[in-house]
């Protein structure tokens, strides 16, 4: 084989692997759009026919999982009442509070780590190793600890964990983003007149916005998904993950449907934040990556 | 009146003294320039100034006030960092407003933009008001650190080594401007460099720093004439004075400086002394390079030189000789072509010459005195 045609295959070769990688990661995206859009005739087939794309479009799903409306039933059949609203209301209220209680308490940290090394040599790494397990291996007690607190099955209390179990990762991405602003921007604000708090406040945070931005979506990313530590600290007040796991009615199994058009509407609030970060996403995902 | 007293202030880092017992006083209005190698401790000095660093010991002292402990922003002294720190989020306008935003009571929006623009005007950057860092040239952001600085009035303003960053032109330009502005302002200004040439042009006085410790303060005239020690004498003059190791031997009551190929008489009475405390550890010749003379300038010297390399640099020629394995540079008039390998007769104008002893320490300047002797060839008892 001459080299020529060596080099074809590999291209070859590289341009199938690619196809097969995008087909893993869309596939899933494509089947729930689509699905959410389907008839309940065609997301659940009785003759065993595969519909692609939705022949029938209807926004039956959404008007039933919301509950905004008549769908007229499945089959003659009377459905359950269903009505994700109030948990995709807890899961914003969750997932906003622990971010922004992590981005606090993590971005505080970082800045006194980085200026003043806070803690110690290995304080970082110590901080670090909150991740090394996974947070379900401590929910037990936590459960115990929050009945006892009364933040069992609230909003707040998951929150709080939300919070807990970021902060690491807030800590370590702000670290960065803050190791990178020289010293004497903030000696140059204290020169200037500002008290150690409003140095940090007017000289560095608004230097780090960038990384702030990433770092929120990032972590609010990890809480808006949250499935395990919901399931185990709720019970009435499921969040949304949770209710679309729930899904189900006795006619029918699981309801794909529904379940389709609440994942969907659930890709909603992460798009939306990164398409109004993005300015600062982009720069903040190369920073550091340039030598300025 | 605002001068600037330091008093027995020392500061250690881990293992290195940075500041080693410094006491200085710069006089009110005063243009004075610390002037050292690097890690000299000169940033240290200004750092303790302005109150970033806190000293281990001594007092710091500004316009009669003690400050040792207070916060920075409390001092009424401004500074130009080496590296700027210029905010690079804000645009110059709000880099030279934000010192002013922080005043308290904090001027209206009016007297801040006022005084911003006069900075500007003063500064010849009010074109570039509403550019970010970023987009300004390296001689704009100088001029933009320096604004920063000025805008808030500071009693006493510190900069620290501000022109390193520029090329070499742009350095000499900004040397005049800081100059000419030193004498508008009438304030009193610390001026830190490692360029011997800058501290020469700008500096009311002169403190020389190294290892820490204050080598000499004194005018630029008198430290290029009166080095205190050998330190001093090398930092100031470029290129770096020659230094020559001398025995000191004494025949029949006669004290000399004796070399291989050179010999110096005629020792001034006042150095005698200390001279013979050095017999057996020896003392050295210090020779300015723009005091060795070459060829025809050189006269009838008897002394001859292989030449190692030529630098013709414009308006004057180093020549690099060699005198008993030693190099000794010469600073030359154009307009002659030295080859390398070639040997020239060599003299020593004794006229600027120092003698420093055993601990570097200064024995003697001649400043003008011509009366040491230069004889050459062996000593005639060896």
């Amino acid at each position: 084989m001459s080299s020529r045609n060596v080099s074809r295959l590999i291209v070859c070769a590289r341009v199938l692997a690619v196809a097969l990688f995008l087909v893993i990661l869309l596939f899933p995206i494509f089947w729930t759009t689509t699905m959410a859009f389907k008839p309940a005739e065609e997301w659940a087939p009785t003759d065993g026919t595969t519909y692609w794309l939705p022949e029938d479009w209807t926004l039956s799903n959404f008007i039933r999982v919301l509950n905004i409306g008549d769908t007229g039933g499945f089959g003659g059949i009377i459905e359950a009442p269903l009505d994700a609203t109030p948990s995709i209301i807890r899961s914003l209220i969750a997932g906003i509070g622990g971010t922004l209680l992590a981005l606090v308490c993590g971005t505080l940290t970082a800045y006194g780590i980085s200026r003043h090394r806070a803690g110690g040599r290995h304080h970082p790494f110590s901080i670090l190793q909150m991740r090394m397990f996974p947070p379900i291996a401590v929910i037990v007690p936590i459960l115990f600890l929050w009945t006892y607190l009364q933040l069992f099955d609230t909003v707040h209390g998951l929150a709080l964990v939300y919070g807990a179990v970021t902060f690491p990762f807030v800590v370590w991405l702000m670290l960065s983003f803050f190791d990178e602003i020289p010293r004497e921007i903030g000696e140059a604000a204290r020169v200037d007149g500002c008290s150690r708090m409003g140095v940090f406040v007017k000289a560095i945070l608004p230097l780090a916005r960038n990384g702030l931005a990433t770092t929120a979506l990032f972590v609010f990313i990890l809480n808006w998904s949250d499935f395990i530590i919901a399931l185990s600290l709720t019970d009435a007040n499921k969040t949304a993950p949770v209710f679309l796991n729930e899904i189900t009615s006795a006619s029918t199994g699981r309801e794909f449907g529904p379940q389709a058009a609440l994942g969907l509407i659930l890709m909603l609030p992460p798009l939306v934040l990164a398409v109004f970060i993005q300015k600062h996403l982009v720069r903040g995902m190369t920073f550091g990556a340039i030598k300025r | 009146m605002t001068d600037v007293r330091l008093d027995h202030v020392s500061k250690r880092f881990g293992s290195i003294q940075a500041l080693d017992d410094v006491s200085l006083h710069v006089a009110h209005q005063e243009f004075f320039c610390v002037l050292g190698p690097p890690g000299a401790g000169k940033t240290t000095l200004l750092r303790s100034i302005i109150g970033l660093e806190h000293p281990d010991a001594g007092t710091v002292e500004i316009g009669g006030h003690d400050v040792t402990g207070s916060e920075p922003g409390k001092r009424s002294v401004g500074i130009v960092f080496q590296n700027l720190a210029l905010y690079p989020d804000k645009t110059v306008a709000k880099n030279l407003g934000f010192p002013l935003r922080q005043q308290s009571p904090r001027p209206s929006a009016a007297e801040r933009d006022a005084r911003v623009r006069e900075i500007a005007r003063l500064l010849r950057i009010e074109p570039l008001l509403n550019r970010r860092p970023a987009h300004l040239s390296g001689g704009e952001r100088q001029r933009v650190a320096i604004g920063r600085a000025l805008v808030r009035l500071h009693d006493v303003y510190l900069f620290d080594e501000p022109l390193s960053a520029l090329d070499a032109l742009l350095r000499v330009e900004m040397r005049a401007e800081l100059k000419h502005l030193q004498r508008n302002l009438e304030k009193t200004l610390i001026y830190v460099t490692h360029d011997h040439v800058e501290a020469m042009s700008l500096a009311d006085r002169i403190c020389v720093l190294a290892g820490g410790r204050v080598q000499q303060v004194t005018s630029p005239q008198e430290i290029y004439r009166r080095p205190a020690n050998k330190l001093v004498a090398w930092t100031i003059g470029s290129p770096p004075i020659n230094l020559i190791e001398m025995n000191v031997v004494e025949n029949d009551g006669q004290l000399s400086l004796d070399h291989a190929e050179i010999r110096i008489g005629s020792l001034p009475d006042g150095t005698l002394d200390p001279l013979r405390a050095l017999m057996g550890s020896g003392a050295t010749l210090g020779v300015r390079p723009e005091a060795v003379m070459l060829g025809r300038d050189a006269g009838d010297s008897r002394l001859a030189c292989r030449v190692i390399a030529v630098e013709p640099l414009g308006p004057e020629t180093i020549v690099d000789l060699e005198l008993h394995g030693q190099v000794i540079k010469a600073l030359t008039p154009p307009g002659v072509a030295y080859r390398p390998d070639e040997r020239l007769p060599v003299a020593f104008d004794l006229g600027t010459a120092h003698i420093f002893g055993g601990d570097g320490a200064t024995v003697y300047s001649a400043d003008g005195d011509q009366s040491l002797v230069l004889h050459v060839g062996a000593p005639p008892n060896e």
